[in-house]
């Protein structure tokens, strides 16, 4: 009997910390994730400017530009463009050396914050390891999918 | 010619497999229909497969762009040792790769095991009946032997990030460990039946170990190619693909850890199955991930959801058939009650922290499939879930590590314990102090977790002291240990170094001007062209100072692939043992004079792969170990 009740005394015990477990990886799960959003979605939704978010769309032809920047006495590059679902266009900024496999006419995903409606700051532009992928998201914009045939 | 006879090798893998399968099934249903030698069968077809993927390496080598999967993947300008490793750098090809390995363990078990006839005759039968599954599944799906009409006069390209010699040995190292926990996953599920008693882990034993040593070793080399190919200045990224090829580590290194409590007290036999079938589970999941496509992943490559659907058939099928022969499973085991001040209670709680860590890392890795199932939200896990789970829990964790080799085997007093350690815990406050002397601008959490790596190599190196203390020699499975054990001391220190403590610098920088970070001088020359076997190259020139000195000319280049049109970067590293100076090139500006680079310095990042190299060295000693006892 008594070695009966120590053993549920265990068991009690090991599922009250996997209940703990549990709920601290939700609720951290819940803040770190990060939404994907089309062009036409970010317009639509009022987004926090400090929430980090993806945006996909197609690379617009002819959008990409460069200016030179002086941050903290150093120069920099400031990468420019505008990516579109065929219905919104939205302009992003970025500093600092684009993925390999990034062309104008292609998708692309970027993750960052919204600066002001219309404009967003890349902190990352995501790099594709192949170039015939196209990423999943993207390809679910329907938009997109009417255009590209 | 020669592509039809490897189609014809691997249908007769397929005709010959599916003998063992049917005998597989029918013996569920207690008719013994036919009497087999699933030895033969498994000689068979690795044979068969070892012809057939000869024949397809033999295609590649000789740029026959009659096959769709060498017309799309390869083409003449190809390096011949990319051609050759190019067989792998496709879906088609590294599934066959995959089923040869398989076919490979079969083989090796039929040949150099300690086991009974009968056991061994068992265990192919399962592991027939998995290369059937997967042999079914390539030429059903994804046939690298498919021809293409009409056939192209000149190939495509291989994807230029693969060609380079650390993805080129990358694959077959991580099937090896893949694909190895199929036999553990065969021997564990024979066991549950036969109800060989305790037999049964001894003849495990060294195939975790082999398999466990080749994951490892394969996802070293994973990450180093992604470190200095991909050039991000990073090694790990918490990438789907990457989080695939951890989830079975994990679960195979707590398995490697019980398995030597199985072996010595014969406690944790259905521990040990449970881990051992996990893991091979957790291998395929991995492969459905990195195959299927359904996780965006900075990885992923073009890929077709049939494949997806066969694979998650497989999983499904693989799955319930192992936790079915659980459930009706043949072994008597008694019970035993293990302390937690134990050495059994310590490995139980380092069964613990992996699982959780597996389990924490599965829901971050799969959580978006189901969101976008369930609620059709697209979203992604973020690279800080998986830290700020990751480092608390690397507190108790690193604990364990320290105390569990202490701990005696049985029953032992915390008491007692802390008594025989005192003089490493006086250490240890030394350690720390001398870490936070060396270290005390940086961020506290490096400190700590610097400092946190540097107790487990002066733990493990305190044992050793012990053993010369007492004038005994170490014995073998104590270094395999603490060699392991150093690695992954190594692997947190080299980790915290190139992610907290890294520094970053982009800019514009003339061709002459001279950049400092850390205690470097970094003078960029110029660019140079250079034309290699099939690329174009822009040659960054930079000279390392160090206090007015030159050390050395780092030459990152931007390559652009004539046949595919692609453009790769190549970084150029200057390693040593306090980091790495790295550099990668970007675009030219308009007025041809100023370039973007990108310099980071990368603190203690070649211990990462040291440290991987031990934890391999530890487990190919306990591998060398566990065959010399048999």
């Amino acid at each position: 009997m008594k070695k009966k009740n120590k053993r549920l005394i265990t068991v009690l015990i090991f599922m009250a910390f996997f209940a703990f477990g549990c709920t601290i990886l939700l609720i951290n799960l819940r803040e770190n994730l990060i939404f994907f959003y089309s062009p036409t979605e970010v317009f639509e939704k009022q987004i926090e400017t400090t929430q980090m978010i993806r945006v996909g769309g197609m690379v617009k032809d002819e959008s990409l530009v460069k200016k030179i920047r002086t941050i903290e006495g150093r120069q920099l590059e400031e990468i420019s463009f505008v990516i579109t679902d065929f219905e919104k266009e939205l302009v992003i900024s970025y500093i600092g050396i684009l993925p390999d496999l990034f062309k104008e006419g292609q998708g692309v995903v970027v993750e960052g914050f919204m600066k002001n409606v219309g404009n967003f700051e890349a902190k990352t532009v995501l790099a594709k390891h192949d170039e015939n992928y196209m990423p999943p998201e993207i390809n679910d914009i329907k938009s997109i999918k009417d255009n590209k045939i | 010619m020669i592509s039809e006879i490897g189609f014809v090798f691997l249908t007769l893998t397929l005709v010959i497999s599916s003998f063992s399968f049917a005998q597989l099934i029918y013996s569920h249903m207690n008719s013994r229909l036919f009497v087999l030698n699933h030895l033969k069968i498994t000689n068979l077809i690795f044979f068969f497969t070892l012809s057939s993927f000869i024949s397809l390496t033999y295609s590649f080598l000789t740029s026959d762009f009659s096959l769709n999967v060498v017309a799309q993947n390869s083409n003449s300008q190809l390096p011949t040792i990319y051609k050759f490793t190019g067989v792998w750098g496709n879906h088609e090809g590294s599934i066959l790769l995959w089923l040869l390995v398989m076919t490979f363990f079969g083989f090796l078990f039929s040949k150099n095991s300690s086991a009974t006839e009968e056991f061994k005759n068992n265990v192919l039968k399962i592991q027939n009946s998995l290369c059937f599954l997967v042999v079914s599944f390539i030429i059903f799906t994804s046939n690298p032997f498919e021809k293409s009409f009409p056939y192209p006069i000149e190939g495509g390209d291989l994807n230029p990030l693969l060609q380079d010699p650390g993805l080129a040995i990358h694959p077959p190292f991580l099937y090896l460990g893949y694909v190895g926990f199929s036999i553990i996953y065969s021997i564990s599920v024979t066991a549950l039946s036969d109800g060989v008693k305790n037999h049964f882990i001894k003849i495990l034993k060294p195939w975790v170990f082999i398999s466990w040593i080749f994951l490892t070793c394969g996802i070293g080399l994973g990450s180093w190619w992604a470190y200095y190919e991909l050039g991000w200045g990073g090694f790990w990224f918490w990438d789907p693909v990457e989080n695939a090829s951890l989830l079975p580590w994990l679960t195979a290194s707590a398995l490697l850890h019980t398995i030597v409590v199985a072996d010595k007290k014969k406690i944790f036999i259905n521990w040990t199955i449970i881990l051992s079938i996990l893991t091979f589970i957790l291998s395929l999941l991995g492969t459905f991930l990195v195959r299927s496509g359904v996780l965006v992943s900075v990885h992923a490559f073009a890929n077709d959801p049939t494949r997806g659907v066969y694979i998650l058939l497989l999983l499904a099928s693989i799955s319930f058939f192992g936790i079915f022969k659980y459930i009706n499973k043949n072994i008597q085991l008694k019970r035993v009650d293990v302390t937690l001040i134990s050495r059994e209670g310590m490995i139980s709680l380092n069964n613990i922290f992996m699982l959780s860590l597996t389990f924490t890392i599965l829901v971050g890795t799969i959580y978006p499939l189901f969101a976008s199932v369930l609620f059709n939200s697209k979203i992604s896990v973020g690279a800080p879930f998986f830290n700020s789970i990751l480092m608390p829990v690397m507190f108790p964790f690193i604990a364990g590590m320290i105390i569990g080799p202490y701990t005696k085997w049985g029953k032992d007093d915390l008491i007692v314990l802390l008594n025989r350690i005192k003089i490493l815990i006086l250490c240890f406050f030394i350690i720390s102090l001398f870490v936070w002397y060396l270290n005390y601008k940086t961020p506290i959490l490096s400190i700590i977790f610097i400092a946190l790596g540097c107790w487990i190599i002066f733990s493990s190196l305190f044992e050793v002291f012990q053993f010369i203390n007492k004038k005994l020699r170490v014995p073998k499975k104590i270094f395999a240990q603490i060699t392991a054990h150093i690695g992954i001391g190594l692997l947190i220190i080299g980790a915290t170094g190139s992610s907290i403590l890294k520094q970053e610098k982009i800019q514009f920088q003339e061709v002459g001007q001279s950049l400092k970070i850390k205690n470097f001088d970094v003078e960029f020359l110029g660019v140079k062209k250079i034309e290699g076997p099939n690329y174009i190259s822009q040659m960054g020139v930079f000279s390392i100072k160090k206090q007015g000195e030159q050390i050395k000319i780092l030459r990152p280049e931007k390559r652009f692939y004539n046949a595919g049109k692609q453009v790769t970067t190549e970084a150029a590293i200057h390693s040593s043992i306090f980091g790495d100076l790295y550099i990668a090139i970007g675009d030219v500006h308009e007025d041809k004079t100023k370039w973007t680079t990108r310099i980071w310095f990368n603190p203690f990042t070649v211990w990462i792969w040291i440290g991987v190299f031990f934890l391999a060295l530890g487990g190919s000693l306990s591998f060398l170990n566990s065959l010399s006892r048999k």
